[in-house]
């Protein structure tokens, strides 16, 4: 359960801040902030989700088929050299407390304990060097995604949106269609109105897009790591935009 | 040279009128195309009379052609998600008594008939129809939302149609119309329809805005029909005698509480002499009681009424709405179609007024005649379709009625009278006797009602037929066990992950629906 941090209820809590893959192996994609994308790029598909309460788009790098299941995660590796602040935080993350946002953690996240690991409070019950740090990078995580959001936005604005379908031939015979993806359409890019396409390259949002669109090379990634995995390979793989 | 058709004037706003004008509007660019100019007359003193708050799921189509965002459409005109209806008490008049007609065909209705099938295996287990052959009457009995908040503008999980505010949903439409698609909109009275010597119409007179001309005229000027039916006396062709309920009482009644549920589909109760209309919308229903004045006195109908609402009627007043079933002989005439009410209604048991308009503008949009020479064979096919079109819906409209088994009223003994039942009907529904409603007992390609449609009703209401012997039961089973059980399935699935009907109708005020 989420909760604001306490120092009088959690002032000896310690958490166990080495990458724990057990943590992120049945994790199927991770939010990205708009900074985010440059390194994501290399290591992972980028896409689009949908927020299952609003709706809205969120940025994602994604980890494999399924929503509850990495395929960077193998042999108790994770096979990418780059991971999103949303895997990094771990059980941390802002919380909403009347109008002010404060660092609250999953306390029942198994990372967070008594012992070991790096202690959020001191002795004196104040913030720890540690936690003041990882509570600053969230407050600057939470302004990327706003950043993120801002360019989705644009791009929804835009009509630049589509939906992205992927069809996966198994060696076993099935055929699966990944639904819930979303990309960029890069022919309603071209399509644009010069004005509209003079203003979204200004501001970043087609620098971005293209970002965005060049990480589609990285489904070639993600189906060598499930031939990697035990079970049917997948023999052919295709990605339809906007159907 | 055959004179080009340019200018289309619309006569009457309303939902006809401005459906009408946003089709043609949208569908010829006119916002940038100097080619086509529509204009649309309304006098301020005519009401909109808001027939039925409910529409088919072709209103998805005819909104999308717009270009209108169903978010804004959901937001502005105060409108929900209509999966169907239930009919209550239409079999034996016993409370606990209903059945579903959904949106959703049965599974596998493109591949193999279930009707026999159903007899031969569900009916036996006590499982209705609609719940044996698909998972829309599950949604609907649990008020379920047909689609999620993460699903696209005018995308589905269950097929679906919207209930709304009518009176908002044409102010929607004309603000539409004028801000984003070009058409001119006068507010003015109409004081005379000229004519031409060749018998079309030539312009109208107004009061403050003088005469106007035009190539074609669009008759939405609701009851009045003021040029098919007062201009060129196209006779009134009434069905009073097949379908008897002349009356509707009507009451807008709010919820008891802000947040409670809203229903995904209509209901619709059966009384005495009558029927009553409840539909949900996001801050009110709209209640109404449609009866025939021959069998039940005014004052006795509005009693049935409020009886049905409860306390929460008794501030409230109600309006009477006089229906005359029927619709005009032809409704093309010349250079003049009329649209809506104009053209006919019939009451509102399965909401075809709107789809009827949906489905004449389509005609006109779709193939305006781009010359006066076209109009004259254009016409004949549109009035050849519509023609069918009513006699079809009027047929299916009282299946509903001819298949009771209620004995507490002269009204509904009376809907059985051989003689009230039309020709086409009586012979259907003899043949259903022996074999399941099927495609081949519908020649009209684009059929209004087709034969699922009569599947839900006459098994909803136990129709007397039998055909497990039909020697396709055998060969089929295997096929049907697994329509069945891919209708149990996914029965499943939506109804533990589709949210309840309110929250998604909160969802989309709050957040909107993504276009893609």
């Amino acid at each position: 359960m989420l909760e604001a941090l306490d120092p009088q209820r959690h002032g000896d809590l310690h958490l166990k801040s080495d990458f724990d893959i057990s943590s992120v192996e049945n994790r199927g994609h991770a939010r990205l902030g708009f900074s985010e994308m440059v390194n994501a790029a290399a290591d992972y598909p980028i896409i689009f989700m949908k927020d299952g309460s609003s709706g809205a788009f969120h940025l994602c790098a994604l980890f494999g088929f399924e929503s509850n299941r990495s395929l960077y995660a193998l042999g108790q590796i994770w096979h990418a050299n780059w991971l999103p602040m949303d895997i990094t935080r771990g059980p941390l993350a802002l919380v909403q407390t009347g109008r002010e946002w404060v660092v609250g953690a999953n306390t029942a996240d198994p990372r967070l304990s008594k012992t070991g690991g790096q202690a959020l409070y001191t002795p004196e019950r104040r913030p720890s060097s540690w936690l003041t740090t990882a509570t600053a990078r969230l407050l600057a995580h939470r302004e990327d995604l706003a950043a993120a959001d801002a360019f989705t936005g644009a791009l929804v604005k835009a009509s630049l949106i589509a939906p992205l379908k992927v069809e996966l031939n198994l060696s076993d015979g099935q055929v699966r269609e990944i639904t819930g993806l979303y990309t960029i359409n890069a022919l309603a890019i071209q399509q644009l109105e010069v004005s509209l396409a003079i203003e979204l390259l200004r501001n970043g949002v087609l620098g971005g897009a293209f970002n965005l669109l060049a990480t589609q090379g990285q489904f070639s990634r993600l189906r060598q790591l499930f031939n990697a995995h035990s079970g049917p390979d997948i023999l052919a793989m295709s990605l339809r935009v906007g159907v | 040279m055959d004179k080009q058709i340019e200018h289309i004037l619309i006569v009457g706003g309303g939902s006809a009128g401005w459906i009408t004008a946003a089709r043609i509007a949208s569908r010829y660019d006119v916002a940038s195309n100097a080619g086509i100019r529509v204009t649309l007359i309304e006098s301020q003193s005519v009401g909109t009379v808001g027939v039925g708050e409910g529409t088919w799921p072709t209103m998805r189509n005819t909104l999308r052609k717009c270009g209108i965002s169903e978010t804004e459409f959901l937001r502005s005109c105060d409108a929900t998600f209509k999966q169907g209806a239930r009919f209550n008490r239409w079999t034996d008049g016993s409370s606990g008594e209903g059945y579903y007609h959904p949106l959703n065909p049965p599974q596998g209705s493109a591949q193999l008939n279930l009707s026999g099938h159903w007899m031969a295996t569900k009916a036996a287990q006590g499982i209705d129809f609609a719940n044996a052959v698909d998972f829309q009457a599950a949604l609907c009995d649990a008020g379920l939302a047909p689609k999620s908040i993460t699903t696209p503008e005018y995308g589905a999980i269950a097929n679906y149609a919207y209930h709304l505010d009518a009176v908002k949903f044409a102010a929607f439409l004309r603000d539409h119309c004028v801000g984003k698609l070009g058409v001119r909109h006068i507010i003015d009275e109409v004081t005379k329809i000229s004519m031409a010597e060749n018998g079309d119409v030539s312009g109208i007179e107004t009061n403050a805005n003088g005469y106007i001309e035009a190539d074609m005229f669009i008759d939405c000027s609701g009851f009045a029909s003021l040029i098919i039916g007062q201009a060129y006396g196209v006779p009134f062709v009434e069905c009073h005698e097949v379908l008897f309920c002349d009356s509707a009482l009507a009451m807008q009644v709010p919820y008891a509480r802000p947040d409670d549920p809203i229903a995904t589909h209509t209901i619709s109760t059966a009384q005495s002499s009558g029927w009553i209309w409840d539909i949900g919308l996001p801050t009110r229903k709209g209640i109404g009681h449609v009866y025939s004045s021959a069998h039940i006195s005014h004052d006795q109908a509005e009693a049935e009424l409020r009886a049905y609402i409860g306390p929460l009627a008794a501030n409230l007043s109600a309006r009477r709405i006089p229906i005359r079933s029927g619709y005009r002989k032809t409704i093309w005439v010349k250079n003049c179609v009329a649209v809506g009410l104009s053209g006919g209604f019939l009451e509102p048991l399965e909401a075809s007024a709107l789809m009827l308009v949906e489905k004449a503008v389509d005609f006109i949009a779709d193939r305006l005649p781009r010359t006066r020479g076209a109009m004259h064979i254009l016409s004949k096919q549109f009035n050849i379709s519509f023609e069918h079109h009513w006699m079809r819906i009027i047929e299916f409209l009282k299946l509903h009625y001819v298949l009771t088994k209620r004995e507490d009223s002269d009204f509904w003994r009376d809907n059985r009278r051989s003689e009230s039942v039309p020709d086409g009907l009586a012979e259907k529904l003899e043949l259903w006797r022996h074999h399941p409603p099927s495609p081949d007992d519908f020649a009209h390609a684009n059929e209004v009602f087709s034969w699922p449609s009569y599947q839900y009703v006459m098994h909803g209401m136990g129709f007397e037929a039998d055909y497990r012997r039909d020697p396709l039961i055998l060969a089929e089973a295997h096929q049907a066990a697994r329509w069945f059980a891919q209708a149990a399935q996914m029965t499943k699935t939506a109804t533990s992950q589709l949210p309840p009907h309110r929250d998604l109708i909160d969802s989309i005020s709050r957040y909107g629906l993504q276009a893609v």
